[in-house]
């Protein structure tokens, strides 16, 4: 709530100045607007900023930056909304920044790439992106979900098998420090307009940003990134017909091609991917399961659940394996189904009933190219969870699966019949992989308490067992850095160097506060019990 | 071990079947934000990509649908007080009710969010909550019976002239409802005057209520006027029985949607239709022959109330509206090329005049209005068509300001021209 004090009131007039009243609110209804993060915990806590603003510039957030390091005052900010990670307010004074007036999309089709701010969509960009020959990855958050994010974020995408994470196609990036310096990477680092090329000199800046989960604004604002585009061998506009939510889209067969393969296991399912990888055939890759068929498919919840019952999917896709094929090439979709074919026939597999096929692709899978709309998931019970979501190997995520299905079977209910969902998104060819395992539940304080139970188990199995989960990934870097090579340390001097007042998305990706005092600690017992500190 | 099957399903039955529930609809909102998005299946253009008129012009979340239903929450748990609230009454009116962001839920979520917000604003004005500027439109409605701030005895004026049979003497099975705007703005009686001309020519049992119409109450519905409605409604329904009226037409998109949607809830058995209806029965049957070619680009603006507010809720149902019979009336005239624009249908963008916005923040009407007249330039529209005399007003004024040259039609006036 707007406290009304002082302070309050020094930097509303701070904030007007630079951005204009227009853009400034402290009115507790849209306050409201933004006091939840999106998954079990954010409904748990609801809380309100002090201010909402909408800057229009990288300049403009510089100068929020250097005023929120005159009056200490917290801040964070957000893209589109879904997923939402962790930016509401958690301390008193908090401005949260509304990305929507960075919104400027440019294509350079020549170099094949994009130059993007905050708040442009997946469906913008690839909306503009396939009229000029490029496309872009999209994420199962949807198309409505902010690409942006998407790449500095966890950055899987379903062309991933093809294209790699999002945030390996980062290019330059222009990004506003906590301390309120501007900061370029790779070629934009030299005069300040060329996006063509990631890497500048020195290291690698860009890894500060990313990670699994990236930083969440905890160490400054990016305000501008370019991204690679790739050929789009497709029409020039997205083809789709009838009305929602039940739209058809038809590809046209010569340029995309989708094959649906069940296999009596999902280990021999893997097999059949890693092969698929081998050869470099096909553009998007999955490993499907039956939850997700109906999650994408039904338009109602009852047709959820009636489908989901009658075990409709469950029967007939059993341990799919989805691969489009595209015809960038003359003749490629039919060398590349020789190779398909063949790989069919070594590794088992058997094509889904034709009835099954036209059932799911036309109305949903086709559309997973432009959108891919996981919003969906949330029909049936208003709270998605995942007992995994790993990015290893497909191999890794194996080993993985059994233990987050044990955590299902514990938290089932209140967790939502999921079966075994074992999502497996190969990337790079397969030469890594994001493993997911994924649930529904009813969005209530009730439920939501519990599920918070299973996220903390999550985290305490992560760390004893050293599972980059994003579970883990999510979580303050002070509990798990001591599991993962005391990365923590490494994380805490940066954002001691570029955040000494330590407001940006404090308590965010490292928690400064207890991780010094705790050092404090340390060092004081070290003095007292020299060897007993270094144990701990 | 595998899971023993069917062993979590929802306890709460509105998890697995939906029935309209205030709370339960605003709290299932997960922020994924497609209420303010045309469907991504359906973007063509980055410019014209959203859906939501309040949110891309007041542009904080709290103007949003989304944010509309954490408001909701908010109010309905206590966690927030109606009274810190600072622009309580703008954050439910500054919205054109257009049901974009309802078009944008329902294609992934079993949710009414756009009834929310009608049942919120039926909650402040029972509460005494009124947005100020509304008390001009709504002192008139109460005194002269109409939206337009107009004397009620200068209402059938528009007919001036014309041999129809008047319902308050005489019978028929069709009562024309020209509808306020229709009645009272002078540049818009040519519609109404063709379009009951077309009914007669047609040899259809028609008549008016001419200066005893009223307002059909649908807006002041939408303002959270629900007793007005009720009064109009009773007014008009008890007006037709008396007349032996069968079936009401209408060119006015709000005043259909009241008639077909509303009315039912009040008793009405009428049949109702738009007279875009009308007129493509009419083509079809041969009885409207195009003579004259008119070569023009054109585009076709589908007016909410004619659109997408026009289907009446079943979850996973198509998001039914008339579509087709204004595109099918257009493309049948000789010499008109017809050009779609990027957002259109169900996910169209509103003409900025519904929902009281109008009347209680012109700025922000003007502004969405002025937003298609873009667009549809964009697409290479030299008129802009619709079929509802509230936004036909708004483009003409938009097109006005902007000092552009696009020309505005009703389907009426471009079938009138084909003749």
């Amino acid at each position: 709530m707007p406290y009304g004090d002082e302070k309050h009131k020094l930097m509303y007039e701070g904030l007007a100045k630079i951005l204009g009243e227009r853009y400034v609110s402290d009115d507790p209804g849209v306050l409201q607007a933004y006091s939840r993060d999106y998954y079990a915990a954010g409904v748990l806590r609801r809380r309100r900023a002090e201010f909402i603003i909408l800057p229009g510039s990288t300049e403009e957030i510089q100068q929020v930056v250097k005023l929120a390091n005159r009056y200490h005052f917290p801040f964070s900010i957000i893209g589109t909304g879904m997923f939402f990670p962790t930016v509401v307010a958690v301390a008193d004074y908090w401005v949260l920044m509304d990305s929507k007036r960075l919104n400027r999309i440019e294509i350079d089709e020549k170099n094949m790439y994009a130059i993007i701010q905050n708040y442009v969509t997946h469906a913008q960009l690839h909306a503009e992106a396939i009229k000029k020959g490029l496309f872009n990855g999209i994420p199962e958050a949807g198309g409505q979900a902010s690409a942006f994010c998407n790449a500095i974020w966890a950055g899987n995408q379903d062309s991933s098998y093809r294209t790699g994470m999002a945030s390996r196609n980062i290019l330059g990036v222009e990004w506003v420090l906590p301390n309120g310096d501007i900061l370029r990477t790779g070629t934009l680092a030299g005069r300040g307009d060329d996006y063509s090329w990631g890497e500048g000199p020195g290291p690698d800046l860009r890894g500060l940003l990313r990670g699994i989960s990236g930083h969440n604004a905890a160490l400054g604002i990016v305000t501008r990134i370019a991204v690679k585009l790739y050929p789009w061998p497709g029409p020039s506009a997205w083809p789709v017909a009838g009305l929602a939510p039940g739209k058809k889209c038809e590809l046209p067969l010569d340029k995309f091609k989708w094959y649906l393969i069940t296999y009596p296991t999902i280990q021999k399912a893997v097999d059949a991917m890693y092969e698929m990888g081998k050869c470099e055939i096909g553009a998007v890759l999955h490993h499907l399961p039956p939850l997700y068929f109906d999650w994408w498919w039904a338009k109602s919840r009852e047709e959820y659940w009636k489908t989901w019952l009658e075990e409709y999917w469950q029967k007939n896709c059993k341990n799919v394996v989805a691969i489009c094929l595209w015809n960038w090439a003359e003749d490629q979709i039919e060398y590349e189904e020789k190779v398909l074919n063949q790989i069919i026939k070594d590794t088992g597999g058997e094509l889904i009933d034709d009835e099954v096929y036209q059932r799911w692709v036309p109305y949903t899978l086709n559309n997973w190219i432009r959108d891919s709309n996981a919003c969906r998931w949330m029909r049936v019970g208003g709270g998605l969870g995942n007992t995994a979501i790993l990015f290893d190997s497909m191999d890794a995520a194996l080993q993985l699966f059994p233990v987050a299905f044990e955590l299902m079977d514990k938290y089932t209910p209140p967790a939502l019949d999921a079966g075994r969902a074992d999502w497996i998104l190969p990337m790079d060819f397969c030469h890594q992989a994001l493993g997911e395992v994924d649930y529904v539940f009813e969005k209530t304080i009730d439920v939501c308490t519990k599920i918070q139970e299973s996220f903390v188990e999550i985290m305490r199995r992560d760390r004893q067992d050293k599972v980059l989960n994003l579970s883990t990934a999510m979580s303050l870097q002070n509990l798990v850095g001591p599991a993962f090579a005391n990365v923590h340390h490494i994380t805490a001097r940066i954002k001691d160097a570029i955040d000494p007042n330590n407001i940006a998305n404090p308590t965010r990706l490292i928690d400064m506060e207890k991780y010094k005092a705790k050092m404090a600690k340390l060092a004081q017992e070290a003095k007292q019990e020299p060897g007993k500190a270094e144990t701990k | 071990m595998v899971m023993e099957h069917g062993k979590s399903v929802p306890i709460d039955p509105w998890q697995r079947k939906y029935y309209w529930d205030l709370r339960k609809n605003a709290w299932h909102c997960d922020r994924d934000s497609n209420c303010k998005w045309i469907d991504p299946w359906e973007i063509k253009s980055a410019r014209f990509s959203k859906v939501c008129p309040s949110s891309a012009y007041y542009l904080f979340d709290g103007y949003s649908c989304q944010g509309r239903m954490d408001v909701t929450v908010g109010l309905i748990d206590g966690e927030l007080k109606q009274e810190e609230v600072h622009d309580l009454l703008g954050i439910y009116y500054k919205c054109n009710m257009c049901g974009g962001c309802d078009a944008g839920c329902k294609r992934i979520q079993d949710m009414e969010p756009l009834r929310v917000i009608q049942e919120m604003r039926h909650k402040l004005v029972g509460e005494g909550h009124l947005v100020p500027t509304h008390a001009p439109v709504m002192d008139s409605l109460r005194k002269e019976d109409n939206m337009m701030m107009q004397p009620k005895a200068d209402r059938g004026k528009w007919a001036e002239g014309l041999k129809v049979k008047d319902l308050t003497r005489e019978k028929a099975d069709v009562v024309f409802h020209a509808g306020c705007r229709f009645s009272f703005d002078k540049e818009q009686w040519p519609v109404a005057r063709t379009a009951l001309s077309l009914l007669q020519k047609a040899g259809v049992d028609v008549g008016i209520m001419g200066a005893s119409e009223v307002c059909c109450g649908g807006r002041p519905y939408e303002m959270g006027y629900k007793g007005e409605f009720t009064k109009f409604a009773e007014h008009n329904m008890e007006a037709w029985r008396n007349a032996g009226v069968k079936t009401v037409v209408t060119p006015c998109s709000d005043g259909y949607w009241a008639f077909k949607r509303l009315y039912p809830e009040v008793g009405s058995k009428f049949e109702v239709l738009h007279m875009v209806e009308f007129i493509d029965r009419l083509i079809k049957q041969g009885k409207i022959k195009f003579t004259r070619s008119i070569p023009m680009t054109v585009t076709y603006h589908d007016p909410c109330h004619l659109g997408r507010r026009d289907h009446v809720y079943v979850p996973g149902e198509p998001i039914k509206g008339i579509y087709d019979a204004p595109r099918d009336i257009i493309k049948s005239i000789p010499g008109i090329e017809f050009v779609e624009m990027y957002r259109n249908k169900e996910y169209a963008w509103c003409c900025g005049a519904g929902g009281g916005a109008k009347e209680g923040y012109p700025e922000f009407n003007a502004w969405t209005a002025q937003e298609r007249i873009t667009e549809a330039k964009a697409v290479g529209a030299q008129a802009v068509v619709t079929a509802c005399s509230w936004c036909e007003r708004n483009f003409m004024d938009a097109v006005k300001t902007m000092g552009e040259k696009t020309k505005v039609y009703d389907v009426v006036e471009l079938v009138q021209q084909a003749i």
